[in-house]
């Protein structure tokens, strides 16, 4: 034990002095910008310049530029969401058949794990904060986010905490006997609290650190968006990105402390003997509620800038603005309101006050009310519209079609009689993977194409574009609407195995639509492949974007900001002698060129 | 956008005896310290609840030593070492108080508490260790400065 400490002292010694002559060195070749951010030359993901960085991997380890950082997400989320995915391909071919068939229950259970939390607090999130860090600021005529080493910050905190969450599967192997957490990931207490596996804690702490980024993250976009804005841009010409962009962030200032205070009583109570979550202390059903009061703002946290991203590119597709603007804003600050008013509806079945859980159904009921006020109008801006079916666009469509399952299939579980049937059956996993993956990532998809021709200054292949979309659309559907089937037939949920009792449950038919959903997940994941390579190839050897409006959206009048700062940087680039606008700056206030054509009258 | 906006702080004191400039043609998107305030707040959280006692006092260091350094940079410090010094008091304060919540503040019960391996009472030894390491190195590296160069600026 003794040596064990000195050889890590030692190293810990050599880790401090290695940083120290980092950054020593660092002093050399640096110029200080003592509040950082404001420079005359945006270097940007197209070669705009790069004279302000330095070269090599140096850039990205030391930047605090929001586009380079917006990339690192971006990079970042990718990784985790094949991390994610690989694991739940494992977990589909074991459920393709109903025995133990090619790993345990406790691998089954630690992959259930993993790829819960690895989607939600490693992929979606950062995806999500890869496109406000890059195109926030350009969107609203700022230099950079208001504090850009705290942004440098929230970023870096990431890939150690994904390191110890899934530490588990890199120690396994090693016998030292910390195993990956099986705790799936809700973290319910008791079984949170008693599973002796020190992978659990590395779990909690790495999950602890990116909840520390995710609020540093929102307090700098809060203050970007407050503080930051170009003098021509207002409350009322905010775009609608921005909008839920802030209204996040509002919902992860409130949300995710809660988590962090919550997941330090979690490891308090098994490592140092309190009772926060003991039966005989504060109770098993205290951790629901604080979870669930981070948890269920966290659904909007991970959906509402999607639907941000899909009101501000639909449009551009349909050759209308976006129908009942002041309503979509109104209905993302409604439901991020409202998100905080619907937690018990994830505790119906634990037997709490029946008028307490009648209020909980009541308001997540209401939560309808500004979700199909979103859902109208993008189909009301599609309506009569010139409709394009780029890539972005399809993935628009599909997200809305997605919503509309994802979205009724919960207003169902909101009705607790309903609930009570489907508690913890596949229904319930069906309804939010219509969320998580028909929407989520879906509009993360749309987006990414979208920009691809700004942040690499090259186009993707369009034709593996639309093979990525169909098989994403035709997987997602298959998967997740046996999922829903499966629920009805009453499989449970988090299981390896369901070899039934045949009086429970008719065991073909589960089998039989099991396979099916683990061959759509098979064809979701040759998607994401192609998709992949899409990327990859296209980012080294795409044409490049001759025009800055790629989309043609000077026609319509559509032609926003961000492409507007897009175009300034290839004038520079193309030695014009025009002068370089910073990052947002010397755009046109009104969307530029001409006004979008309006076939009803405006509001 | 204008370069500078509004939003500057007024300038101060010591901004005007050291004027620094701000170099077009160097580096100025970057900054060496987000990513070691990232790896200290890390290790440190690693090693003060998993009780790695090496990991704790290095990582709390490097907490330590990268927010002195990153608020010294973006100019809102003249000095990095004050700031660590403080830092250090900060820490060591709160190791006394974890160590007071299990047993009297005094040598005896302290060192009794030590041979018996407590694990509260460690942590909170080794974040005191951290604090004195931390109050010391800024006390020392201070003293290094003569003023005339940007690593060590007095």
């Amino acid at each position: 034990m003794a040596v064990e400490q000195l050889a890590l002292t030692v190293l810990m010694g050599i880790l401090l002095v290695a940083v120290a002559g980092l950054v020593s060195r660092m002093v050399d070749w640096r110029s200080y910008t003592p509040l950082g951010g404001a420079s005359a030359i945006g270097g940007s993901g197209y070669g705009g310049g790069h004279a302000e960085k330095p070269a090599g991997i140096v850039r990205w380890f030391t930047t605090v530029d929001h586009k380079d950082i917006g990339i690192l997400y971006g990079i970042y989320a990718l990784v985790a969401f094949f991390w994610g995915g690989a694991a739940v391909l494992l977990m589909r071919a074991e459920l393709a058949a109903p025995g133990f068939d090619i790993m345990e229950a406790a691998f089954y259970n630690s992959l259930l794990t993993s790829h819960g939390i690895t989607m939600l607090f490693l992929f979606g999130t950062p995806i999500i904060a890869a496109f406000s860090n890059y195109f926030i600021p350009l969107l609203i005529g700022a230099d950079d986010m208001a504090f850009p080493r705290i942004n440098a910050i929230a970023f870096w905190l990431l890939p150690p905490g994904a390191i110890l969450i899934w530490a588990g599967f890199f120690t396994a192997p090693l016998g030292l006997g910390i195993d990956p957490a099986q705790t799936s990931w809700t973290m319910y207490t008791p079984l949170s609290a008693e599973q002796a596996n020190a992978g659990v804690d590395l779990m909690l702490l790495g999950l602890h650190l990116t909840g520390v980024s995710a609020t540093m993250g929102a307090i700098n976009f809060i203050a970007t968006i407050f503080t930051e804005r170009g003098d021509d841009v207002n409350w009322a010409n905010l775009d609608i990105f921005s909008w839920t962009i802030l209204t996040q962030s509002a919902l992860i200032l409130f949300a995710f402390p809660l988590l962090g205070s919550a997941l330090i009583m979690l490891l308090l109570d098994r490592n140092f003997a309190t009772t926060f979550f003991a039966v005989e202390g504060g109770s098993p059903i205290l951790w629901q509620h604080l979870f669930w009061f981070f948890g269920h703002p966290e659904v909007y946290i991970l959906v509402l800038p999607p639907m941000g991203l899909v009101s501000w590119i639909l449009p551009k597709f349909s050759g209308r603005k976006l129908f009942g603007f002041k309503f979509v804003v109104y209905s993302t600050l409604a439901i991020g309101v409202l998100s905080f008013g619907v937690w018990a509806h994830h505790m119906f079945s634990t037997g709490m006050d029946p008028r307490i859980r009648a209020s909980f159904m009541a308001v997540s009921l209401a939560i309808a009310i500004p979700s199909a006020v979103k859902t109208f109008n993008w189909i009301t801006t599609m309506w009569n519209g010139r409709l394009r079916l780029t890539a972005p666009m399809l993935f628009c469509i599909g997200f809305i079609s997605n919503f509309v399952i994802g979205g009724i299939t919960g207003v169902f579980l909101a009705a607790i009689p309903v609930d009570l049937v489907l508690h913890d059956t596949y229904y319930v996993v069906g309804h939010f993977h219509y969320i998580v993956m028909g929407m989520i990532a879906f509009a993360g998809m749309g987006a990414l194409y979208y920009w691809f021709p700004i942040v690499t200054g090259r186009m993707y292949q369009r034709t593996l574009a639309k093979w990525h979309f169909w098989l994403s659309m035709i997987g997602t559907n298959i998967t997740f609407f046996a999922f829903l089937v499966l629920g009805y037939l009453g499989m449970p949920r988090r299981y390896a195995t369901y070899q039934f009792d045949g009086a429970i449950a008719p065991l073909a038919q589960v089998t039989t639509l099991h396979q099916i959903s683990t061959v759509g997940a098979f064809i979701i994941g040759i998607g994401q492949v192609v998709w992949a390579w899409n990327m990859v190839q296209s980012w080294y050897e795409g044409p490049e974007v001759e025009d800055a409006d790629p989309w043609n959206l000077k026609d319509d009048g559509m032609f926003g900001r961000e492409f507007q700062w897009f175009e300034a940087q290839k004038l520079a680039a193309d030695g014009g002698e025009e002068e370089v606008a910073t990052d947002g700056g010397g755009v046109r206030p009104d969307g530029g060129y001409r006004r979008a054509v309006r076939r009803v009258d405006d509001e | 956008m204008d370069e500078t906006t509004s939003d500057d702080p007024p300038p101060r004191p010591w901004d005007e005896e050291e004027p620094r400039e701000i170099e077009e043609d160097g580096p100025t998107r970057v900054s060496a310290w987000p990513l070691v305030v990232a790896l200290g707040l890390t290790v440190s959280e690693v090693g003060v609840f998993m009780g790695v006692y090496p990991l704790a006092v290095g990582g709390l260091v490097l907490f330590v030593a990268s927010v002195a350094g990153i608020t010294h940079e973006a100019g809102y410090t003249r000095r990095p070492w004050r700031l660590a010094g403080a830092l250090g008091v900060v820490l060591v304060a709160a190791g006394v108080w974890m160590v007071s919540t299990q047993v009297p503040l005094a040598v005896d019960p302290v060192v009794t508490a030590v041979e018996r391996a407590d694990g509260i009472v460690l942590r909170g030894v080794s974040v005191v260790g951290a604090g004195v390491v931390s109050v010391v190195g800024a006390a020392i590296v201070s003293a290094m400065g003569d003023g005339t160069n940007d690593t060590f600026p007095a």
